[in-house]
């Protein structure tokens, strides 16, 4: 028993060393300039280890190599898991600027700056938060309800408005992972009115669109722009962020 | 009656068995013109034919060939219940006499199965002057039943046969009839794979019109007509048009008033054309994909930049060819100018059958030192498919004169630094450890919540106990006995570990008159044992335990009477102890 979990832990710490010196290879390769290496490298880490660092410097490999649509995807990775990372959001910012379709945020400006402040904290953080908020909430009603004392309700409303606002925070996380979003990653699609080569082209979209997947239909996605325009094309033009 | 059995005899001839073929050899007259086309058409007719390749004409001194096009036509036979696919193909070829006299149009070679079949040599008397056919046909004919051959053809012609790797073609689509169509749908459009497709004519709707091949009158009416521009090389193969197509026939008798339809596919023949690769030796370096006639011309929008503001170059290649298909042209650096990358445009028509026009590249330069700068030569190479070879153009060198460019830079300038460009960040550096980080909690997050519920359980419980002790007495009395009793019988229990009888006896008698008094509601301390008794017989308790309590009261009064000795007061705590918790 106790051999095997020694075993086991054994194996594991190999396991991480091997990603943790995959990791730093990519890195060398990085420095050289030979991209395509750091890509392969990072992607072999990324398939163990779930690391903001690992996916920005993917992102930035994908974007040394002129795939727009892949690195937006490990920006975007890496920017859900540390959303306050100021280098990630400057270098999704960055990709998304040359990107060849010109896609206006048709979001009002406060609902930006609203994204921007639930999004401070990432979703495991605003989980952890949230639940602790709602422990203390819970405590101090149950003091309340022992000790009727004023002090205690005014304690209660606070903590339970804070914890509203990251369960706010939570929900706006969550909808980015269930909300099937994805990422254009061929550098140009022609979305269709139908799921099929035979039907009316609608629009072109090209590398880095950042579009949300309504329907998937026999190898096509009805796909949808931020502007509310779309259409169908192959799936394997787009891929998942999450 | 008997006109059936004559189609039917008719028809019999052709009935072929599998695998054989039927290769004929026609013209459409035998006596023609100096210079006037007679048609010879190749027939191939034949069960499961596939894919079948070209007859061989033989060598025809005597006759220019002007057009060669084929049609095809499929039916599907069911025979001892089998389906057999026919198929019947027309090669038609256009000849023009080029001699006076007897000419020999000698046989025809078509290579099928490992066979080789020949047609019968065929002589045209060619005439000096024209002859006019005497009698033109006439242009609707009625035809009986079965639609004859040539009266309905879907052409599909090049007018290259072989070109360069970017050099244009034409394909055409002409629909060409005798007979009356009743409808007409388009069925499968040709694959233009390995080109890059201009269209140039596409048919909206079906108008016909008319015109006189070799004397014959027929409705034509051009359905496609497409540029391509083949951008591999090799033998591309264009797949044919097929239409759907019902043909009107004329009524066979006074009841069939309106006529019948009937409807066929109609193919055209599929399209072969060679391409040619671009040779790659002698490649200039500044080629650019042109293929065609090009000329370059360069031009500044203006000649003076102030303050760094930036000028535009414009580089415009004009001609003919594949102007869509050029890529910008290298600009060769200019020192103390930064060039942006250009502006697209581009302008091209069809016109005396190709396309020409112009591709402007508008580069944005922006001058980063004051003082003259030149913009040399730009040159491009393209290959000239008549020249068959590379040809290379430039354009003048031009000038422009830059000022204030400095107070300029320093308005871009941020905290007095420098900035010359924008990139990504630099990667994230080397790290001991690669921690896993988490992106969501798991199932474990549940607990928490269960607790919570818990706890606001728990405490709305003791809140109501808490309300209960408030309101009612006997509730209080009753949760107050419980502790009380602990203390009590503790106290008692002590008194018997030390052996003080008396003590032990007080306090035993506290415990069961103090219990008594909680459990039931009684003020016990103003009552004697027997009211006490009294009030529990009220109650209906079991007579045996009011005994016990009886006989456990009596035991504990002995205290009183020095002499007399009670019973072991061990005993009688756990006989108390046992009655309480029968109570």
């Amino acid at each position: 028993m106790t051999t095997a979990s020694i075993c086991a832990f054994l194996l594991l710490a190999q396991f991480d060393l091997n990603s943790n010196e995959l990791y730093r290879k990519g890195n060398a390769y990085y420095q050289q300039g030979k991209y395509g290496e750091a890509i392969v490298a990072y992607e072999q880490v990324s398939e163990e280890i779930t690391n903001s660092r690992v996916f920005y410097n993917l992102g930035n490999s994908y974007f040394k190599r002129g795939m727009l649509g892949k690195a937006i995807l490990n920006f975007r990775k890496a920017h859900f898991l540390s959303p306050r990372d100021d280098d990630i959001a400057y270098n999704l910012d960055f990709a998304r600027n040359y990107r060849v379709d010109r896609i206006a945020d048709m979001r009002s400006p406060i609902l930006a700056l609203l994204s921007k402040i639930f999004r401070f904290v990432s979703l495991f953080e605003t989980q952890l938060l949230a639940t602790s908020l709602f422990l203390f909430s819970i405590l101090l009603l149950s003091l309340l309800l022992i000790y009727r004392r004023k002090i205690f309700l005014y304690a209660f409303i606070g903590v339970i408005v804070l914890c509203l606002f990251f369960s706010i925070s939570w929900q706006s996380w969550r909808a980015e992972i269930t909300g099937s979003y994805a990422v254009v990653v061929a550098p140009e699609v022609s979305a269709t009115s139908g799921p099929g080569g035979n039907y009316k082209e609608i629009i072109v979209v090209h590398d880095g669109a950042e579009v949300s997947v309504r329907e998937t239909r026999g190898g096509y996605a009805l796909i949808q722009l931020p502007g509310g325009i779309g259409g169908w094309v192959p799936t394997n033009t787009l891929e998942y962020i999450f | 009656m008997l006109k059936r059995i004559g189609r039917f005899l008719l028809l019999f001839p052709t009935v072929l068995l599998a695998g054989e073929i039927r290769f004929v050899a026609s013209v459409d007259r035998t006596e023609a013109g100096l210079g006037e086309p007679v048609i010879l058409t190749l027939v191939v007719e034949g069960e499961e034919l596939g894919q079948i390749a070209n007859p061989k004409l033989p060598a025809l001194p005597d006759f220019n060939i002007g057009g060669t096009s084929t049609s095809q036509s499929t039916s599907i036979q069911m025979a001892g219940g089998k389906s057999v696919r026919r198929q019947l193909i027309n090669f038609i070829y256009t000849l023009y006499p080029r001699s006076v006299g007897e000419s020999v149009i000698g046989p025809c070679e078509l290579e099928f199965g490992g066979e080789v079949y020949k047609t019968n040599p065929i002589s045209i008397n060619v005439l000096k002057s024209g002859t006019a056919p005497s009698q033109p046909k006439s242009p609707l004919p009625s035809t009986g039943g079965e639609v004859p051959e040539g009266d309905l053809k879907l052409s599909a012609t090049t007018n290259r046969k072989s070109v360069y790797q970017g050099e244009q073609v034409i394909v055409e689509y002409t629909l060409y009839t005798r007979l009356r169509l009743a409808d007409m749908s388009l069925g499968e459009l040709p694959s233009f794979n390995g080109f890059w497709v201009e269209p140039i004519f596409d048919a909206q709707r079906i108008e016909f019109k008319r015109r006189t091949i070799d004397g014959v009158l027929y409705d034509y009416c051009q359905l496609k007509k497409t540029a391509l521009f083949p951008v591999t090389s090799g033998q591309l193969r264009i797949s044919p048009m097929k239409l759907n197509i019902a043909v009107l026939q004329s009524p066979r008798d006074f009841f069939d008033f309106f006529g019948t339809t009937k409807t066929m596919v109609l193919e055209s023949a599929p399209l072969f054309i060679t391409v040619i690769p671009l040779p790659t030796e002698n490649r200039p370096g500044e080629f650019t994909g042109g293929v065609g006639e090009f000329s370059i011309t360069s031009s500044l929008d203006r000649d003076l930049s102030d303050a760094a503001e930036p000028i535009n170059l414009t580089v415009r290649i004009a001609g003919s060819g594949n102007i869509k298909l050029l890529e910008k042209p290298a600009i060769p650096d200019i020192p103390g100018v930064k060039i942006l990358n250009p502006e697209i445009k581009e302008s091209v028509r069809f016109a005396d059958n190709r396309f020409q026009g112009y591709k402007e590249f508008n580069y944005p330069l922006i001058p980063q030192t004051d003082g003259e700068h030149i913009v040399p030569a730009i040159k491009i190479a393209f290959f000239n498919p008549k020249a068959r070879r590379y040809e290379t153009v430039e354009t003048s060198t031009l000038k422009f004169t830059a000022t204030q460019t400095a107070s300029a830079v320093e308005l871009a300038q941020t905290g007095g630094l420098k900035v010359t460009g924008s990139d990504i960040r630099y990667i994230k550096p080397d790290v001991l450890h690669l921690a896993n980080q988490r992106m969501s909690a798991g199932w474990w997050l549940l607990f928490p919540y269960t607790f919570a519920f818990v706890m606001i359980g728990l405490s709305l419980l003791y809140r109501r106990h808490q309300s209960r002790l408030l309101s009612d007495r006997a509730y209080a009395r009753k949760v107050r006995s419980s502790r009380l009793l602990k203390s009590r019988l503790n106290e008692a229990r002590r008194h018997l570990v030390k052996n003080r009888e008396k003590e032990f006896h007080a306090a035993l008698s506290r415990v069961l008159l103090g219990y008594i008094g909680d459990r039931y509601n009684l003020e016990v301390g103003a009552l004697t044992n027997e009211s006490i008794i009294e009030a529990l017989r009220d109650r209906e308790i079991e007579e045996d335990k009011i005994a016990e309590l009886e006989y456990l009261l009596a035991q504990c009064d002995m205290r009183f009477s020095p002499d007399t000795k009670c019973d072991d007061p061990g005993v009688l705590y756990e006989k108390a102890k046992k009655l309480i918790s029968r109570l």
